[in-house]
């Protein structure tokens, strides 16, 4: 008998998790369940767990493809980024074991570190899948990092004119900087899902589209002073920047998932039966070809 | 005679019309892919051709001339007299060569030459763009390869000794004879043959999935491509064409009856590559990739797959 393909399965099993998950986290921040401090605890490394497994994800991903194999320079940088990102989350989780994490930390450098991964990534991938010349490229490439480093110093200095935002320059700089970061990573993954289209290996990036959105919540809240770092403050905002942030991390690991199911199993198979031409007499089902060599 | 691959094991007996009938039978039976070749006593042959025992091609052979004749009535060119019947089994791909050099006979050159001047008698074909069918012939065995524009076509080459090998291992033995003198032939290939329009297709074929395949490696990795060609042999398989995917290679070993036979065979090689790909990268870059495989074409492969309704453009 034909072995079914595991992919509804593992994926069902997948989407599950993430949803308890996810109820796992808000009933924690809501209803803070734990002694003491434990709930801020357990939260800030949910983070880094979460992180984590996107990671993992990748890394599993990226180990299916030889040395010098092109897309391993995608899946490789791809894979350094999310782990920037979760050594971030554990620093700024042990950060948090000791005292409020000021707005820009050393937890920022791997964040920030992390795009130099991502956008290697993206161009890696690009260059497969666009063959851009070296001119487009460098236009392409010049153009994102001006907006994003441009971007976040104008955007920056119109919100410290319009109001006292009771943070550092540099904190401003760095709350925007990400929003900026996170729309360019995600209109790069847009164009890139959007070229593989309703191809499986287009999903991974969609999960990174979820970032900007979580970012854009998480700095609107900070710069306007209405983020509270402990759950305990009981702010539905805060809850919701937390949540989807997390649950950026979990669907990112998801649409990952996706493309490892492809690696380790390959694609659905179609069976041949499909594409039997009845004029070149196909075999009937069972029977063993004379060409079989 | 055509005198291809004489050092294979042949068997040579002489025999009657009817026993020519038993024998084919028997071949049929079991499904035999090989040659029967009849001579009878003035100077004339008759080549059969037999793909999994159904009788392929048959040709009236003089020293000047090649005509295709009827299968289904013997008796029109076997009158009464018994002649020598020598049955040779041979892989697809000697089969091919046999039936071009059928369909090009005779040859237009045959030299005697030293071996150290082969290299010269084959850029002499490079000047000339010559198109046809190689034959060397030395003491230790022989080669057998078509040539495109001057061009080996190291896929389609075989090279008979004591064992009949093909590709390019087999071209790069046969071009290294192992004594002083050989013989070469060349059969003019003539356009119009059906033998010479599938070798162009295949060729075109071949290059055009050997230019997705790359892309597709390069954009999925090794481990992906794999998959595909286990699903692609399948389907290959399924319709009983002899062919498959190695990594980024084609090897195509299958001989069609006709090119209506040929065209729909490839079309549901690049149907099936495109459905497969679609799952992967999507429908858009899976097309696009088709589309910069056929530009990559020079303009008469173009030329050649467009002649034939080969590849659905809709997904351009």
């Amino acid at each position: 008998m034909a072995r079914t393909h595991p992919y509804n399965k593992v994926m069902l099993g997948a989407i599950l998790t993430v949803c308890l998950l996810t109820v796992a986290f808000l009933y924690v921040y809501w209803v803070y369940p734990l002694p003491g401090d434990w709930n801020d605890t357990v939260l800030n490394f949910s983070f880094t767990f979460a992180a984590t497994i996107a990671a993992w994800i990748a890394t599993l991903i990226s180990r299916y493809f030889k040395q010098g194999e092109p897309p391993r320079r995608v899946w490789m940088n791809l894979a350094l980024g999310l782990w920037g990102w979760a050594l971030a989350e554990l620093i700024w989780a042990i950060l948090a074991l000791f005292q409020e994490v000021p707005n820009t930390s050393w937890a920022d450098i791997p964040w920030l570190g992390a795009y130099y991964f991502f956008a290697t990534a993206f161009i890696e991938q690009f260059r497969l899948i666009a063959h851009p010349t070296p001119a487009h490229e460098h236009k392409w490439l010049s153009i994102a990092l001006g907006v994003v480093i441009l971007g976040a110093a104008l955007v920056t200095l119109v919100v410290r004119a319009m109001a006292d935002t009771g943070q550092t320059w540099l904190d401003t700089y760095v709350s925007i900087f990400y929003v900026f970061a996170d729309m360019t990573l995600a209109m790069a993954a847009l164009k890139i899902a959007r070229t593989f289209g309703n191809g499986l290996l287009g999903r991974a990036w969609i999960g990174l589209l979820i970032f900007a959105i979580s970012d854009l919540i998480y700095s609107a809240l900070l710069i306007t002073g209405l983020y509270a770092q402990s759950a305990k403050s009981n702010s539905v905002l805060s809850m919701f920047a937390d949540a989807t942030y997390f649950d950026a991390y979990l669907i990112t690991a998801l649409t990952l998932l996706t493309n490892y199911i492809l690696y380790r199993y390959g694609p659905k198979p179609i069976p041949a039966s499909a594409f039997g031409d009845p004029s070149l007499e196909p075999l009937e089902p069972g029977k063993v070809s004379h060409t079989d060599r | 005679m055509i005198e291809f691959f004489s050092r294979a094991q042949a068997n040579i007996a002489r025999g009657s019309l009817s026993s020519l009938r038993d024998l084919l039978e028997g071949f049929r039976q079991q499904q035999v892919n090989g040659v029967v070749e009849i001579s009878f006593e003035q100077r004339e042959w008759i080549d059969l051709l037999l793909l999994n025992g159904e009788t392929v091609g048959a040709y009236h052979l003089t020293d000047r001339s090649s005509n295709t004749i009827a299968v289904s009535n013997p008796e029109q060119w076997w009158q009464g007299e018994s002649a020598t019947i020598r049955t040779l089994n041979l892989p697809t791909n000697a089969l091919r060569i046999i039936s071009m050099a059928c369909e090009w006979h005779p040859p237009a050159q045959s030299l005697l030459i030293q071996s150290s001047g082969l290299p010269g008698v084959l850029r002499v074909f490079l000047e000339n763009k010559t198109s046809g069918l190689l034959h060397v012939i030395d003491s230790a065995g022989e080669l057998a390869v078509p040539l495109m524009d001057g061009y080996p076509v190291a896929g389609e080459a075989v090279y008979s000794a004591a064992q009949m090998t093909s590709g390019r291992q087999a071209l790069e033995r046969g071009l290294q004879p192992a004594s002083n003198n050989c013989t070469v032939r060349l059969y003019e290939a003539r356009p119009g043959t059906t033998s010479f329009k599938q070798l162009v297709l295949r060729q075109v074929v071949a290059e055009m999935t050997g230019n997705v395949l790359t892309r597709y490696n390069r954009i999925v990795g090794s481990n992906l491509l794999r998959v595909m060609g286990n699903e692609m042999n399948q389907v290959l398989r399924y319709n009983r064409l002899q062919m498959q995917f190695v990594g980024e290679q084609f090897d195509n070993s299958h001989i069609f009856r006709s090119m209506d036979e040929a065209t729909r065979s490839y079309n549901v090689l690049f149907r099936a590559l495109y459905m497969h790909m679609t799952q992967v990268i999507g429908g858009g870059l899976a097309g696009k990739l088709q589309k910069e495989a056929y530009h990559n074409l020079n303009p008469r492969s173009q030329v050649a797959i467009d002649a034939q309704s080969i590849l659905n453009t809709a997904h351009w």
